[in-house]
């Protein structure tokens, strides 16, 4: 098998991360933050030190590092969290449903509206862009840091700056991100939504909700967080406030091992490495007669996209493709990976993709083989 | 014994890691009463630790000592 899927999540994870995984179901098995006992609060502690490793990785203080299930969880967490009455939103063209979805059930719920900014690779012009859609009552722009789809990057400084200029709420989903691009609140980001199972090597069922405190954040879910108990309103302190009930315990004390592993390489080294895989793919595959490829990851255009590439193969259907493939050993994700903003933008809305993404694991050599393989379809 | 009263146990756990930075003995145990409910107390254990010393060290990272009781 050779995995090249890791936009959906990576696999395999680092040693290090099974190791504590077997080591975390059984040393840390009570419930952390509710009672008093040395099991419970030695599990408490252990959940700490992965939330402080994880609030470190983005510039941010522990308390507001927030737990959730997923980068979909956080970013329904911000968006909804943000949205007031009347209140209007600024997205770009090629945000995943992750984003998209709770935008437009924020609109629909508080009678507001929303505006799609053009991604494209001139970064002033994105920014121009961006500008043009924001209004007096727009409450937050939300953006993708990379598409899942063509890799496409977003300027997340320059947006930024844009944002603190007009005073609204910055909110950027790196759930492509995270791990490899330099996405930090020192950027100016006020909310960062991630996955924990992608880049950051982490298990399923963890993401993380990373905010700077500017903006006060509605709840979408309340309930126990074995804090200011005789209240029966939610706290207003962070993390408890966007905690309720009782988080993947295991996951998030292994999600620091995953940290830990992106430290040890460093995210720069990382991202080098899989962009040099897809340069290398794309080097390759644009020489095979029949395959079409979406984004063209060149020498020259390193620093636009992050290490994602879509193709095709000649007129299969990108699911077809896949199965191909897959059938082939290798394994990657066809159709429309959760984003037909982007589908439409480079008009594969109707059959969709195949997508190539590559993790610190993979090799050139496995990069090769896929190339030979496509290269025998291609010809039938 | 100075002891501290922390809302989260995040904050807690903050507080300890960053006090045991500076060489000071603390622990975080579970604490509550009829007025204040559940929350977490900051016990240092260090006696060369005065409670001025260890709120300002504590406020230089945002916990405060102020909560009551």
């Amino acid at each position: 098998m050779i995995y090249l899927d890791n936009a959906a999540t990576t696999f395999p994870k680092p040693q290090a991360v099974y190791r504590k995984w077997a080591h975390a179901m059984s040393a840390y098995g009570a419930n952390p933050g509710r009672s008093g006992h040395e099991f419970s609060q030695n599990t408490a502690e252990a959940v700490y030190q992965s939330r402080e490793k994880c609030a470190e990785l983005f510039g941010a203080e522990p308390e507001n590092t927030i737990f959730t299930l997923n980068c979909t969880q956080a970013l329904n967490f911000a968006i909804k969290g943000v949205a007031r009455k009347g209140c209007h939103f600024v997205t770009s063209d090629m945000e995943h449903n992750a984003s998209i979805r709770p935008v437009y059930a924020a609109v629909k719920s508080h009678g507001g509206s929303c505006t799609m900014f053009e991604a494209v690779e001139d970064e002033e012009q994105t920014v121009y862009n961006a500008e043009r859609a924001i209004r007096p009552n727009t409450a937050a722009l939300v953006c993708t840091a990379a598409s899942n789809v063509i890799g496409l990057r977003t300027p997340i400084r320059e947006l930024a700056a844009l944002c603190r200029r007009k005073k609204i709420c910055f909110i950027v989903d790196a759930a492509q991100g995270a791990g490899t691009l330099p996405i930090t609140l020192k950027d100016g980001a006020n909310i960062i939504c991630a996955a924990g199972h992608k880049g950051l090597y982490g298990p399923m069922g963890t993401g993380l909700m990373i905010t700077d405190g500017a903006y006060p954040l509605n709840t979408i879910i309340e309930g126990g967080t074995g804090s200011a108990s005789e209240s029966i309103t939610q706290p207003d302190f962070t993390p408890d406030r966007f905690e309720s009930g009782t988080i993947n315990t295991a996951g998030v004390i292994v999600l620091g091992e995953g940290v830990d592993f992106v430290n040890k390489l460093t995210p720069e080294k990382i991202l080098a490495h899989e962009l040099t895989l897809c340069r290398r793919f794309c080097s390759g595959a644009e020489k095979i007669r029949g395959i079409r490829l979406y984004n063209n990851i060149t020498q020259t255009n390193l620093e636009l996209y992050a290490p994602v590439v879509s193709f095709n193969i000649g007129d299969i259907p990108s699911t077809e493709g896949a199965a191909m493939l897959s059938s082939k050993g290798f394994y990657m994700r066809g159709g429309l990976h959760c984003a037909p903003l982007a589908h439409k933008k480079i008009g594969t809305i109707n059959g969709g993709t195949i997508r190539f993404s590559p993790s610190a694991f993979n090799t050139e050599r496995e990069v090769d083989m896929l190339l030979k393989t496509l290269e025998k379809i291609a010809l039938k | 014994m100075t002891i501290i009263y922390i809302k989260s146990f995040t904050q807690a756990h903050k507080a300890m890691s960053f006090l045991q930075k500076h060489g000071i003995r603390c622990i975080v145990e579970r604490s509550f009463d009829n007025r204040a409910g559940c929350g977490f107390a900051l016990k240092v254990t260090d006696q060369n630790a005065s409670r001025a010393e260890v709120c300002a060290l504590l406020g230089s990272i945002g916990v405060s000592c102020d909560l009551s009781r």
